[in-house]
């Protein structure tokens, strides 16, 4: 591992100005489950590490408002994956941040440092995208939201401009009468990395929603495929019509994992799981 | 006089064998304070950290240190050039290994240079300054490729070689009875080949030594299975002698055959005695598989049945991939081959095998040494001829178990156990016969394997002034429990409690000498020793009793539960001592040894003490759309002839069993086979099963007949547990879903494959 600083800053304004010194040779320090592995085996060597989790305006609590929830930036997985109410509301975040890792990642690493890491395989991420999830960023004179949609934008590429971080994320309340979920395959049980990922979400009135990752450069919503079912219900022709649509969204790669044949193979059988899934809790 | 010691070789008898003793490091293990060397410091250490090679085969044209030596806290960078030439190379098969790269690279991670420096940090630091140049050369990494007739040859000048020019390191061969008589003969006939991945053994605890002089002497501080080959083979390559080289092995955290033979202790060794330091090699968990694994293997079997089911012959051509040394493989390969018939009665056979080396990772030593590579292709083969004979699986193996007391190979130990039983036992337990729900079959295999012929194990026990009790032996604690499992062996044989024992393991300056810790022979071979050590003591409290009570030959003494009853006294040791010796004087000296059977000529180099078997039954549920197998349950029956820690033996089936399922689940390193350079050696990359993947239905059971040749009529196991899962669960499979697998491991994606006709 190579020397770097080490700051805590304690607030915004001190958080943003030790940002602005330091540029591109500083790294962001929250649970650290990425960025310490990466920097022992030297994939990255910053010579300033700023710890943000003493930054007073930034939080771990998951609040509830009228019109949906937010996630603060040092929110853990784990906390997540244990609030009654985000099993209740957003369970395909639920069980996708459980997806995460082992137990004692959970226990440091953060959501938003989940999705700021913009691996293609981001298990949270096809939750965050079926709930429309927004992102709120911040640098020193700025403030923006934008849809999660649109924030991740290569593997390992943000939208985030250099000084700015993610100050919290917000998830809209579910359509009502709608249910969702999230199904992993992987090559074992334990802590592995996702083959398919698939989270649906399925409605009375069938709005329907579907994301996946793993099976393309970034994780995306098969949005032809939620178009079949919004219009015309979820028959079984329908359900087959959208599955050959996901498919053909897919762009996955061949890898020591899976073939990319297995994996296209894969999307279908994932989402036609998650999306059964939802429609029999949405049938009882 | 006549004199009773009192019998224990009846289990009512025993009051610590048999019983639950907790082992001694499981406080140490649970609040992680047990000493792993990696741990360790010492003044004046040096840290090394090992630069390795990039290609699989390449010429090294320079290697320039100059920036790499310059760096502060640097002491000293070295490369193959820098040290006595010839470079000095180790081995316990063959001294083929060189300390660091001789001019020339012969697989992807073979180390090349070290860099020595005040810290690990920045000795690590460094490794990125080492410039090197190479001229690739080309490189093999198959079976295949290694054997084509214009294949690049690993080791084109050892005259060793079986025969020069070719990559083949050695061939065995064992024959009876006339196969080709029978191949005549035969009603049917079934022929597979079979293929077994490369695994690594993966140990939570990496590679680390710690080698320091000591005036002329040298000791070496190691996690090491075998403290006795450490020595000789560092004594070996370093021209010294046995006296001045003392091996400690370190409490290990994971071995399971990887850390059986020396791997960078003779560099580590070597850089002491030239720095006149202390020298720390710690390597990263990753680095682990640049330095061991099983070999991969391929396995042709041709097998006659007669049209009852009973086997004629077994005609099995073996191919084991080994690495770029010998390392312990051609020992691997000849060994396992010779029980390449199984447990199953053999009229007649011809076995084939030969090690091919290539430029990959040395293979070594593998919890089962060969057998799951070879058990997996008869097995396999067992479930296919009983869908051909139409006889149920468990049918046509009871048919073809011997009877105890049978012949297994001919010239050697005869069948020592009741085979039937613990098949029976395997298949009752798992519920066989019951109508499977829909995707889900049973599948049940046997494994076996013999422990090292001829061995020896020696030990000394002390008996204190006081009544306590040392007991020194040079078997190593790998987590097997030997340390708990050798206290107990005393303390039932001497009649102390526990608490009154305490054990000395794997110093070869304070043990005397044992053959290894390795193929299950511990509990036999080092426990015999033991309690040879104890009798030694008894009979020499005996002859101390005989001269303070100057016995007149009718009376009679009892010694029973650590004391002796004579003259209607009862009598403690510390008692009897202290009135031979004078109060807290003195102590009692017990010698023990064991010794296998011996035999000039035989291809094994003597008789297999015991036949290590196991029965291994799975349920599995395939999940069709995905490929996905669900094991819910897995067991493991051994015939273990006594138990000595049932916690423990239970532990050590289990993770037998574990380690199994990796194999055959999930399991394999890969090679490209363009490059020849490792592609997942990496935690990241490479999966073993956690604690998440165990069957929801796990358990081990154990045959008790008091039949074998250890104390109080043990066998040994350990890795009994690895060596029939891969069959037990592709048995299941092909029953749940009619596909037949014929490689490892069983993904998923396979699984979906086979089902879907793809390939």
């Amino acid at each position: 591992m190579s020397e770097f600083l080490y700051h805590v800053p304690n607030n915004l304004d001190d958080l943003f100005s030790t940002i602005k010194k330091h540029g591109s040779s500083a790294a962001l320090l929250a649970g650290g489950t990425d960025l310490l592995i990466h920097l022992k085996v030297g994939k990255i060597a910053p010579q300033h590490v700023i710890d943000i989790k003493h930054v007073k305006e930034l939080y771990e609590k998951i609040t509830f408002c009228s019109n949906g929830m937010t996630i603060g930036a040092l929110t853990t997985l784990i906390n997540i994956t244990k609030h009654p109410d985000v099993q209740k509301l957003y369970p395909a975040l639920s069980e996708s941040a459980r997806k995460v890792g082992s137990k004692q990642i959970r226990n440091r690493g953060t959501l938003v440092g989940n999705i700021c890491n913009a691996s293609p395989a981001a298990d949270t991420a096809p939750a965050l995208l079926i709930y429309n999830a927004e992102v709120t960023i911040v640098g020193m004179n700025s403030r923006r939201t934008i849809p999660f949609e649109s924030f991740i934008k290569g593997p390992g590429k943000t939208d985030l401009k250099e000084g700015e971080i993610v100050e919290s994320l917000f998830f809209p309340f579910p359509p009502a009468n709608s249910t969702s979920n999230f199904v992993k395959l992987a090559r074992r049980e334990g802590a592995d990395l996702t083959i398919v990922g698939t989270a649906t979400l399925a409605a009375s009135n069938y709005e329907t929603r579907i994301a996946l990752c793993a099976v393309a450069p970034i994780p995306f919503r098969a949005c032809s495929a939620e178009y079949v079912l919004n219009q015309g219900g979820y028959n079984q022709q329908n359900i087959d019509k959208a599955l050959e649509k996901v498919v053909h969204n897919a762009n996955p790669i061949s890898d020591l994992r899976a073939t990319k044949e297995y994996r296209l193979a894969m999307v279908e059988v994932i989402t036609r799981k998650s999306l059964e899934n939802s429609l029999k809790i949405l049938t009882n | 006089m006549s004199i009773t010691i009192a019998d224990k070789d009846t289990e009512n008898d025993l009051k610590i064998v048999g019983k639950n003793v907790k082992r001694s490091d499981a406080l140490k293990k649970v609040t992680g304070t047990l000493d792993y060397v990696i741990d360790q410091k010492m003044p004046g250490m040096l840290h090394g950290k090992l630069l390795r090679s990039e290609y699989a085969r390449a010429e090294i044209i320079k290697i320039d240190t100059t920036e790499a030596k310059a760096i502060k806290g640097v002491y000293d960078v070295l490369t193959g050039e820098n040290l006595s030439q010839p470079v000095p190379r180790f081995g316990s098969i063959k001294e083929d290994q060189p300390l660091l790269a001789d001019k020339e690279v012969k697989y992807h991670g073979e180390p090349i240079a070290i860099v020595l420096a005040v810290d690990e940090e920045t000795a690590k630091k460094a490794l990125k300054y080492v410039k090197v140049k190479y001229k690739q050369l080309p490189s093999v990494s198959t079976i295949e490729e290694a054997l084509k007739p214009n294949a690049p040859i690993v080791h084109s000048n050892d005259q060793d070689n079986e025969k020069t020019n070719s990559n083949i390191c050695g061939h065995w061969d064992y024959n009876w009875g006339d196969v080709d008589l029978q191949k005549e003969n035969s009603s049917f006939t079934i022929n597979n080949e079979f293929e077994f991945p490369m695994i690594h053994h993966f140990p939570i605890e990496p590679y680390s030594c710690i080698s320091y002089p000591v005036d002329d002497e040298l000791v070496i501080k190691t996690p090491i299975q075998h403290p006795f080959i450490l020595r000789r083979v560092v004594a070996q390559a370093l021209n010294m002698e046995l006296s001045k080289v003392r091996a400690i092995s370190n409490t290990i955290g994971g071995g399971f055959g990887g850390k059986g033979y020396p791997k960078i202790e003779p560099l580590a060794a070597y850089l002491a005695m030239e720095t006149v330091r202390p020298v720390k090699i710690t390597l990263s968990l990753d680095e682990g598989f640049f330095s061991a694994r099983r070999s991969s293997a391929q396995v042709n079997i041709c097998t006659g049945f007669n049209s009852e089911g009973f086997i004629n012959y077994q005609d099995i051509t073996i191919k084991y991939l080994i690495g770029a040394y010998a390392d312990s493989a051609p020992r691997v390969a000849g060994k396992s081959s010779y029980l390449a018939c199984g447990p199953y009665r053999t009229p007649n056979a011809r076995i084939n095998c030969e090690a091919v080396y290539s430029n990959t990772v040395p293979s070594t030593a593998f919890r089962g040494f060969g057998m799951p590579q070879l058990i997996w292709a008869l097995e396999s083969q067992m479930n296919e001829a009983s869908k051909i004979v139409g006889l149920d699986p468990v049918d046509i193996r009871l048919k073809n178990l011997p009877e105890k007391g049978d012949v297994l190979i001919p010239g050697d130990n005869p069948v020592d156990g009741d085979w039937k039983q613990g098949l029976r036992k395997a298949a009752e337990l798992i519920g066989w016969g019951k109508d499977n729900e829909k995707n889900k079959g049973k599948g049940i295999a046997i494994g076996i394997k013999n422990p090292i012929p001829a061995s020896v194990s020696k030990s000394i026990v002390r008996l204190h002034a006081d009544g306590s009790v040392t007991v020194s032996s040079g078997t190593s604690e790998m987590g097997q429990g030997a340390k708990t499992v050798m206290g107990q062996i005393a303390a039932e044989e001497l009649g102390v409690p526990m608490n009154r024992v305490s054990v000395n393991l794997g110093d070869t300056s304070v043990a005397p000498f044992d053959t290894a810790t390795a193929g299950s022979r511990s509990t036999v071979s080092m426990g015999r020793a033991i309690k040879s050590a104890c009798d030694d003591i008894k009979n020499q409290i005996k002859e101390i009793i005989h001269e303070l009570y100057t016995l007149k030959t009718s009376e009679e003494m009892i010694i029973s539960d650590g004391y002796v009853k004579v003259h209607e006294k009862v009598i403690s040791y510390a008692e009897i001592l202290t009135e031979y010796m004078g109060p807290n004087l003195g102590e009692i000296v017990g010698r023990g040894v064991f010794k296998g059977t011996k035999i000039n000529n035989h291809p094994m180099g003597g008789l297999a003490d015991f036949w290590e078997i196991v029965f291994t039954a799975s349920e599995v549920k395939v999940e069709k759309e995905t490929g996905k197998l669900n094991i819910n349950k897995l067991l493991n029956v051994s015939d273990v002839g006594c138990v000595i820690n049932p916690l423990q033996a239970e532990a050590q089936e289990e993770g037998a069993a574990i380690m199994g399922l990796g194999h055959t689940l999930m399991e394999q390193l890969v090679y490209d086979n363009n490059s020849s350079k490792l592609m997942n050696g990496s935690a990241l990359d490479y999966r073993v099963p956690t604690s998440m993947d165990i069957p929801d239905n796990f358990e081990s059971d154990f045959i008790e007949n008091h039949d074998g040749p250890g104390p109080f009529g043990a066998k040994g196991l350990g890795e009994s547990g690895i060596i029939a899962v891969a069959p037990a669960v592709a048995g299941a499979v092909s029953e749940a879903v009619g596909i037949k697998m014929k490689d490892l491991p069983i993904s998923a994606e396979k699984v979906w494959g086979l089902i879907n006709n793809k390939k």
